[in-house]
């Protein structure tokens, strides 16, 4: 069981090095979740980014379990840590499974395609391996990226925006996904400005705002 | 398509100098002659097809065999033969080459082997066809680029039509009215200005002499060729070569030496004209459609081959330009603008004629085949990389959060989608190449449309064999058409689903 810890991330970007993060600190526990709240441009996507590996933090540390990552040294945490992106991203000349299945086979992960069906059962999707995410739903292209990211088993996933592509109806299924992977004791970023989301997860809420974070009054449920 | 990359390249990089020197060994034993068969009859033409005749090709004979060698004939575009020469491709030019100062200078002249006037060629039924060459003056007169006669045209204040296809053209045109005469060698007037509705003036312009062209240099070989030319002449075989083919003339005699004109008739001339009021298909269609068979496995292959290299070279370019560091990437972009921006012609002609000063020499077949590559792998690399940025960029992230490397991401997730985006224009390409590769002519491949230029000289049948040529090439890029569609149906599966 590992938990995610950040301390004192920072991110400046441009030539006039804008300030977007300044000394962040969070630490989800091991099957706990961090909701983080914040209006559009207030870096939501930037600290998802950073802790996915995919851009670099210019100070400050992340640690997962025992993996420490300094500045530029973000590049370990790619395949190590799940996103699940606002636009899916799914691969469209893939097939569902396909899709799940990639990575582990080029890593040379045999398992890899137990992980993805047994993913894609409990989400729902065992009849759908075979389809082509064109020929999916909304609701099931994000239920595939879901999928995905944990057919890697991720140390810790995050969510960029959930449940902003979905119908009322979608978005509370999106909780009840959250509720799943907590349950294999995975932390979780959850980046969100949908209040009725937040609300229905059992999570410490965070607010971004001026690269900080502030915590708010943890949701009842 | 990176793992094409990795391994095509080198293999094909590795192979190339191996052809380069087993196409450039030529035997001691060899009299390498450059003459173009497109010129045609009475020199070098190709009657049936794949048969040189000609008594040019006649004379090359029979000159090897006095120097104890064997004749092979280079075919080269006439406008190309000196430089071919120059280059060391062949040892000498046999091709109705005209003494003149400039090439006396230039070159090492044999003794003439045949002398003989410009012929003026006007309509039968024109009541203001010019006499003399006063009578030119502004009047629209043809004639081929480079001869004396266009100099002879140009001093007179002729309005000068020059033709590069061949010696048929300018008495076509004469024929149809777009000009008023055609001046020419007396050999081309004999056999080409002899059409019902022309008349050729009995008296003759000036003189030329036609002599056999060495390298400056190679005053040995020379010196053979004119012992070898005088005892052709002491036995009396050229006059008679001369006199079959219908082309003793006072002047020859003056310059060979002979007194007499040979006995004999022109049974040569008398064949062609035979010949040529039979048709094409009177040799039958074997030979023919052979002789377009042979052109089309030339430009089907070297197209096949030239496009291998443009699209893994162009692939490369692509991943360089949108994914290599600044300075690979602006190597890259500098790459396609060169070759993008210059003509086609011009890269072959230099990769064929200029790279041997820098002392690299390549065959015909490599030279032409390098240079279609290397400009056709231009406008690959612009195909590719708008397939690679069609593709989001966020897929590369996706990509590269599962944990794919860089590399992985770009052939497991990025490719497969821009290929299918590119496909299409590179199929449209092939199928300009295809036809493009006909340029390959200048460095001596005889490929489909340098066949057609061939038998169109020899049979003087330019509509029905254009036809024919025409439908080939549309034979030859039609599979490649169908290939494409269905690869691009295949790759773009996933989007025919109805959701």
């Amino acid at each position: 069981m590992t938990a995610l810890l950040v301390e004192g991330l920072a991110r400046h970007v441009g030539v006039r090095r804008r300030t977007v993060l300044e000394g962040l600190s969070l630490r989800v526990e091991p099957g706990g979740v961090a909701v983080v709240l914040g209006p559009s441009g207030s870096g939501k996507s930037t600290l998802l980014r950073c802790l996915a590996g995919l851009e670099r933090f210019d100070a400050g540390r992340v640690a997962l379990g025992t993996l420490e990552v300094a500045p530029g040294g973000q590049g370990v945490l790619l395949g190590r840590v799940g996103l699940v992106f606002q636009s899916v991203e799914l691969f469209p000349h893939l097939r569902v499974l396909e899709n799940c299945t990639l990575a582990p086979r080029l890593r040379g992960e045999p398992e890899g395609e137990r992980e993805a069906r047994s993913w894609l059962e409990r989400l729902g999707l065992a009849d759908r391996a075979d389809a082509w995410p064109q020929s999916l739903s909304g609701g099931e292209r994000q239920r595939v990226a879901i999928a995905r990211a944990l057919s890697c088993r991720p140390a810790a996933l995050l969510w960029d925006e959930p449940t902003s592509a979905l119908d009322p109806e979608r978005k509370r299924e999106v909780a009840a996904y959250v509720g799943a992977v907590r349950e294999r004791g995975i932390p979780q970023v959850v980046v969100t400005h949908d209040a009725e989301l937040s609300a229905a997860l059992e999570a410490t809420n965070y607010r971004l705002g001026e690269g900080r974070l502030t915590e708010l009054a943890t949701s009842a449920r | 398509m990176e793992r094409f990359a990795c391994h095509t390249l080198p293999a094909l990089v590795s192979v190339s100098p191996l052809l380069v020197s087993v196409a450039l060994v030529a035997s001691p034993s060899e009299l390498r002659w450059g003459a173009d068969a497109e010129g045609g009859a009475p020199y070098v033409f190709e009657q049936p097809p794949g048969h040189l005749r000609g008594f040019e090709a006649e004379l090359a004979g029979l000159l090897a065999s006095r120097l104890g060698r064997t004749a092979r004939h280079v075919q080269g575009p006439f406008a190309q033969l000196l430089p071919l020469l120059d280059r060391g491709d062949v040892d000498l030019v046999i091709n109705g080459i005209e003494v003149t100062e400039d090439r006396r200078q230039a070159y090492a002249l044999s003794q003439p082997y045949w002398a003989g006037p410009e012929r003026l060629t006007v309509r039968r039924n024109d009541p203001h066809a010019p006499a003399t060459l006063a009578d030119l003056r502004a009047r629209r007169v043809g004639t081929l680029p480079g001869t004396t006669a266009e100099r002879m045209l140009r001093a007179a204040g002729a309005d000068v039509r020059t033709y590069e296809g061949g010696q048929e053209d300018p008495y076509r045109d004469l024929a149809l009215g777009r000009t008023d005469a055609v001046l020419l060698d007396a050999p081309i007037a004999l056999y080409y200005g002899d059409r019902p509705e022309l008349t050729t003036l009995v008296a003759g312009f000036g003189e030329i002499r036609y002599a056999v062209v060495t390298r400056a240099g190679d005053t040995r070989l020379r010196e053979e060729i004119d012992a070898a030319l005088e005892g052709l002449v002491r036995d009396g075989s050229l006059p008679a070569l001369l006199q079959r083919w219908g082309l003793w003339t006072e002047d020859a005699g003056r310059v060979l030496g002979v007194d007499t004109a040979p006995a004999g008739s022109p049974v040569e001339l008398q064949a062609w004209r035979a010949r040529t009021t039979q048709g094409m298909w009177s040799g039958g269609a074997g030979p023919i459609l052979a002789a377009l068979g042979r052109g089309a496995l030339v430009t089907l292959f070297l197209s096949i081959a030239s496009m291998a290299l443009a699209v893994v070279l162009g692939a490369a370019l692509a991943l360089a330009r949108v994914y290599g560091p600044p300075p690979l990437s602006a190597l890259a972009l500098g790459y396609v603008e060169l070759f993008r921006g210059t003509p086609l012609l011009l890269q072959l002609i230099v990769v064929y004629y200029g790279l041997p000063e820098l002392g690299i020499r390549l065959s015909p077949l490599i030279a032409g085949w390098l240079a279609l590559g290397l400009n056709y792998a231009a406008a690959e690399a612009e195909n590719d990389r708008a397939g690679l940025l069609a593709v989001p960029r966020s897929q590369m992230d996706a990509a590269r959060v599962l944990g794919l490397g860089r590399w992985q991401a770009i052939r497991h997730v990025v490719a497969p989608q821009a290929i299918r985006v590119a496909l299409p224009p590179v199929t449209n390409d092939f199928i300009a190449l295809l036809k493009d590769s006909s340029l390959v002519s200048v460095v001596t491949v005889t490929e489909l449309t340098k066949t057609y230029g061939t038998l169109a000289a020899a049979t003087r049948e330019h509509l029905a064999l254009g036809l024919l040529v025409g439908a080939v090439y549309l034979l030859l890029g039609f599979p490649f058409a169908r290939l494409s569609r269905w690869v691009e149906r295949r790759l773009g599966e996933h989007l025919e689903v109805a959701r």
